[in-house]
Parts: structure tokens; C-alpha cells; sequence
């Protein structure tokens, strides 16, 4: 077998990946990185109540998850909630994006380092700050769903467009300027340079700002259990509820369907993300 | 009105930050079916010029009319011309097909038409076959020709190029500027072009403004910018050219009598005084052992320096006496190895005729 087959070439200086150190090094870094999660999933068919010593295999927990009506609207509540953050913070993330790089105006420096503000404050102060916020204001609580999560929405909002910003920004800053202008020159107006040359560059940083707001949204406990009403639990804040009381294979299970969801959704925008770049590529 | 100019700059300034004069009152006049060439050293202001024109950048001071109309207030997208960049700006995400009909799409013309004209201008280009192609399918030379279909296919009055050649090869730039040539001829629509290399400028363009520093030295067709540049600038961008100091006064009838080390006194035809130089093209120079007796020519006395061989001539660096030496590219007339050898330290006299001779104030 090749990979086990001693190579007969000194070590090289910058042959890093072949220093034993080194490759001990990764590998524990691996194993206490993954081993948790991996863990966590193989416990989900655990067929005990207890978590601790494996008894057998079961899919029994998660027929369970599927009938606890609690966890199930918790799950809808948190897919909701992070699918309207995604389409709201990409759009405003995108015109944030496009406003820094297209425009030159006074206070820039400041509405730039204002609007990356909710990335360095404390989730926990964001939280308390959203959680006084709304009941300053007085926002009505008791609405029918899914209007009861608006508080919540607005809260993710408020904390995940500043990524989905930076991320787009970034993206922008690859594009040659000479395609707006050669839109312009070919006839298009200001919008249509927009909406025909850059946005179709923008794209991948769409797709990961787009990305990035949708996880953030889906697992973020802090700010959530801060702004979340009775009726309005998230996932992340049932698991906590649950593990409250005990950790079952129902939570190992419940986990495990977040974290696949989370993959899948991952895997998807960066196959998307791959192939864009693809035909982008030859834009510079 | 169809021999007025195409465009006419007037008195165009462009200042950045209120201080740095980028085009400093320039006036130009371009005519119909001209092939135009804007000249110059980088931060010359050329681009900002072409740029002015194109509607990208908004002048300072003066005026730009194009097709007798008043480019003031008239934006980019609704001006008679088109403009190929120097990255080409081909759109990533689109088609040949689709980037060549952009220009029309925006013009609202009905799709019928469209795709004839945009097969017209890709068989124009040679591109006929690739209409389909994405560009990151396509080598640099086939991306530059979209970029050209697609400017031409809006039949502009003008078509503005910004250093369209620099990002090709050698040889494929040379191949593209016989082809610049032919399309222009085809088309017969006034092509204006951007570029800082000399050569480029002198085998397309029919006429050139050559610019520093903001203002435009000289405006002249490539052999009398060659052989007649207006003052030392010209005569040293516009290709190689030996200079020595001297000082002249005027000897009437259109005359100059100049003093200069270590040629002694001559008498040259010439408008420049005071501080001049005299300068002379090198392959102008002659060279023998013996000394020529014609009293048309300018003679000294040299000893050879370093010699660069290239084949068809050798550039050959003649010590006179002066700081820096005098070359002179003697051609390799016959295959007598021996007679077109140079080796340090050799005398020869250096000759060449009076008329060649240009006398440059600054």
C-alpha cells in the first residue's frame, strides 16, 4: 500500500506534513475536535435511558423526537426563524456590501465599524440589550404563529447581516471595475449595471453570507433565549431545557438531526459556491 | 458637415484633489475615419483623456463635442461611442453571443435583429465559430476580439481602445495590429487609441498626439513625429536619438548658427536659440576609416565603445569626447562578417548630413 510505504526521500525543510510531531499534533487535534460529535451521534441510537453505557442498537429515539409535539414545533420555530434571517440579512447584507464599495460619503469609517458592531459586541449583551429592547417598546407577545417569532427574527437579524456584509464585501472586492463601466458604456443605466454585471459577480458572496446567516440563526442560544416567549422555544433552547433534566439519546438524537441539516446545507451552498467560481473565474 | 471634426476637445483640463493637474488644457481635434493614437509615458494624462471622452471621468475645465454635439452633460450610456478596455471587461458570466448583444439588449432592438447583427460582428473578428463559448474558454487574443464585437456592433461614431494590446504577447500583439489596421479600415468608423508603446502608435495610427505631463508636445502623422519632432521630449520618446549640447543663434533665413563640442561651429536650417541640442537619429550616422571631404556632412572623431549585435544591424556606442557616447545602428549590409565587425578601441570617423541634423530648443 502507497500510503504506508516508506519514502525513501530525506525529509525536506518544508516537508512539514511528514514531521512525526506534527502528524501527532493533528491527530489529537482531530480526535478531541471530532470524537464529541461522532460520539454524541453513535450515543443517539443508544438503546438505554441513560447515556452513559451502550446497550444496543435503537432508532427508538428518534420515532420518539418525531412524536414530541414540544420538540417538533421547537424544530419549526428554529427552520423558520433562519429562513427568514437568511433572506433578509443577505439582502440587506448585500446592500450594506454594495453601499461601502460603490459609494464615498462622509461618516463611512463610522456607519462601517457601526455596522460591524453587533460582530464584536458580546452575544450575552446583545441578548439582555434585545430582551429590554422589546419590552420597552412593549412588542405584543401571544401573537398567532408565525408572527409570534418576529421579536426573535428581528433579534438575528440585528447580529447575522453584519457577517453576511463582511462576507459580500470581501467577495466585491474582486470585481474589476472596468465591467461596470463597459455595462455603462454599452448603454446600461446604474441599475442595470447592477443588476446584470455585479450582482452575477456578487454571487458567491451571496451564497455564503446567505450561508453564514442561516447557521448563525439556526444554532444561536444566547440571544435567543433572551428574546424567546413561552411559546416561542428554538431548538437550541429546548435542548438546553431538556438536558436540564437529563441528557437522553432524545437529545443525542435531536442533536444529530441538527447537525446533519447543518452539513447538508453547508455542503450544498459550497458545491454552489464551487461551481460559480468555476465560471467567475475568468473575471479578472 | 460631414469634414467637420469627429471630436473636438477644447482647452480640456482635468484637476484631481484641486491640485494635481492629470490633463492640462489640451485641445484636440480628431477627424471622420481618422486612426488616432494618444501617446505617452504613464501619468501622461492619456487615459484621463480617453477617459473624458468615454464620459467616465468629468473635465475640470473646457469642452468635449463629439459629432458637433456637446458631450457636458451627457452620460456614458447615452454617448456616441464605445470603448474597449484594457482588461477587456469581457462579462464572466456571459456567452460570446451573449456579451457581443449586451449593447444592443440595452438599445431595446427586437431580437431578430440582434442576432444578426452580433453574427455580423462576430464574423468580423473572425469569432463566427465561437459564439457559444463562455470566456473562461478563450485565450486572451479571442477575448480582446469580444471585447471588440462587441464595441463595434453599436456602430458608434467613435471607438475608444485603452491600451488594447498590452496584455497580449509579442507576437500576437503584432498580429493584432495589422488586424486593428484592417478592421478600421473596414468599418470606417474613427478609432482612438491609448497607448505608451511608441512602435504600436507609429505602424497604426494614421495620426498622433504625443503627451506629458497633462499637455499634449506634438500632434503629427508617425514619419513627421519621427523626423521632425517639435522639441527634445518627442525627439527622445519617439525612438532613439543622439543629442549634443550646444548653443545657438540665428543666422536669418530660417537659419541657425550653432556652437557645439566637439563638432565646432555649424550652420543648420532651424528656429531654435539659446540652449539647444543637436540631435541626429542613429541610423542617420555613417562610420569610415578615412575622413570623409563633404561639406554637407557633420564629422568627428570617435572611438568604439560597446557594440550590441542584432542580426539585421548593430547598435554601435561611439566615445566623442562627450559625457555620454554616441550611437549609431550600422546596418549589416553584406555577409562580409568582417568589415561589419566593431572592436573596442577602433577609430572611425562619424559622419552624417547636415540635413539630418535637428536643432530641438526645450
Amino acid at each position: 500500500m502507497s500510503i504506508f510505504r516508506r519514502n525513501p526521500d530525506p525529509i525536506g525543510p518544508l516537508d512539514y506534513a511528514r514531521r512525526f510531531w506534527l502528524r501527532a499534533f493533528v491527530a489529537v487535534t482531530l480526535f478531541f475536535l471530532y470524537a464529541p460529535i461522532v460520539g454524541l451521534m453513535a450515543f443517539s441510537f443508544n438503546d438505554s435511558r441513560r447515556n452513559v453505557v451502550w446497550r444496543g442498537f435503537t432508532t427508538d429515539y428518534y420515532v420518539k423526537f418525531w412524536n414530541n409535539d414540544s420538540l417538533m414545533l421547537a424544530f419549526a420555530n428554529s427552520l423558520t426563524i433562519a429562513f427568514m434571517t437568511t433572506v433578509v440579512s443577505t439582502i440587506l447584507g448585500a446592500l450594506t456590501a454594495y453601499v461601502l464599495w460603490r459609494y464615498r460619503f462622509p461618516g463611512k469609517a463610522v456607519y462601517e465599524g457601526g455596522m460591524a458592531l453587533p460582530i464584536v459586541i458580546p452575544e450575552i449583551c446583545m441578548g439582555v440589550a434585545m430582551m429590554v429592547f422589546f419590552a420597552r417598546i412593549g412588542w405584543p407577545t401571544g401573537l398567532p404563529w408565525p408572527i409570534n417569532l418576529g421579536a426573535i427574527t428581528i433579534a438575528h437579524i440585528a447580529f447575522a447581516f453584519p457577517f453576511a456584509a463582511i462576507v459580500i464585501r470581501a467577495r466585491l472586492e474582486s470585481f474589476n471595475r472596468e465591467l461596470s463601466e463597459c455595462a455603462r458604456d454599452l448603454g446600461a443605466s446604474e441599475y442595470r449595471v447592477f443588476r446584470d454585471v455585479v450582482v452575477p459577480h456578487m454571487k458567491p458572496g451571496l451564497i455564503a453570507g446567505a450561508l453564514l446567516a442561516f447557521t448563525l440563526s439556526l444554532d444561536d442560544f444566547v440571544i435567543t433565549f433572551f428574546t424567546a416567549g413561552p411559546d416561542t422555544v428554538t431548538f437550541p433552547v429546548k435542548i438546553y431545557s431538556m438536558v436540564r433534566f437529563s441528557v437522553t439519546p432524545e437529545v443525542n438524537a435531536a442533536s444529530t438531526i441538527l447537525i446533519l441539516l447543518t452539513l447538508i446545507v453547508t455542503a450544498v451552498a459550497l458545491w454552489v459556491q464551487n461551481r460559480n467560481n468555476m465560471i467567475g473565474k475568468s473575471a479578472h | 458637415m460631414s469634414d467637420a471634426p469627429i471630436i473636438q476637445i477644447k482647452n480640456v483640463s482635468k484637476l484631481y484633489g484641486g491640485t494635481v493637474k492629470a490633463v492640462d488644457g489640451v485641445d484636440l481635434e480628431v477627424a471622420r475615419g481618422e486612426f488616432f493614437a494618444l501617446l505617452g509615458p504613464s501619468g501622461c494624462g492619456k487615459t484621463t483623456l480617453l477617459r473624458m471622452l468615454a464620459g467616465f471621468e468629468v473635465p475640470t475645465g473646457g469642452q468635449v463635442i463629439i459629432g458637433g454635439q456637446d458631450m457636458s452633460n451627457v452620460a456614458p450610456n447615452k454617448r456616441p461611442v464605445n470603448m474597449v478596455f484594457q482588461s477587456y471587461a469581457v462579462f464572466p458570466h456571459m456567452s460570446v453571443e451573449q456579451n457581443v448583444g449586451y449593447g444592443l439588449k440595452m438599445e431595446r432592438r427586437p431580437a431578430k435583429e440582434i442576432k444578426e447583427r452580433v453574427a455580423e460582428a462576430l464574423d468580423l473578428v473572425k469569432l463566427g465559430h465561437l459564439a457559444k463559448r463562455m470566456p473562461d474558454e478563450m485565450s486572451g487574443g479571442q477575448r480582446q476580439r469580444v471585447a471588440l464585437a462587441r464595441a463595434l456592433v453599436k456602430r458608434p461614431k467613435v471607438l475608444l481602445l485603452d491600451e488594447p494590446l498590452s496584455a497580449l504577447d509579442a507576437k500576437l500583439r503584432e498580429a493584432m495590429q495589422l488586424e486593428l489596421v484592417r478592421l478600421q479600415k473596414t468599418v470606417g468608423i474613427t478609432f482612438v487609441i491609448v497607448t505608451h508603446d511608441q512602435s504600436e502608435a507609429l505602424s497604426m495610427a494614421n495620426r498622433i498626439a504625443v503627451m506629458a505631463q497633462g499637455k499634449v508636445q506634438q500632434v503629427a502623422p508617425p514619419a513627421e513625429l519621427y523626423e521632425m519632432p517639435a522639441n527634445r521630449f518627442v525627439a527622445d520618446f519617439i525612438g532613439k536619438i543622439n543629442m549634443i549640447e550646444g548653443d545657438a543663434v540665428a543666422a536669418g533665413d530660417g537659419e541657425v548658427r550653432v556652437t557645439a563640442q566637439p563638432i565646432g561651429e555649424v550652420t543648420l536650417k532651424g528656429t531654435a536659440t539659446g540652449k539647444v541640442a543637436l540631435a541626429v537619429r542613429p541610423e542617420k550616422i555613417f562610420v569610415d576609416e578615412k575622413e570623409p571631404t563633404d561639406p554637407a556632412l557633420i564629422k568627428v572623431k570617435g572611438k568604439v565603445g560597446e557594440v550590441a549585435y542584432f542580426g539585421s544591424y548593430s547598435n554601435v556606442f561611439f566615445d566623442i569626447g562627450l559625457g555620454q557616447p554616441l550611437q549609431a545602428d550600422i546596418s549589416n549590409l553584406s555577409r562580409d562578417i568582417e568589415e561589419y565587425t566593431f572592436r573596442a578601441g577602433e577609430d572611425y570617423w562619424i559622419y552624417w548630413r547636415k540635413s539630418d541634423t535637428l536643432v530641438l530648443g526645450d
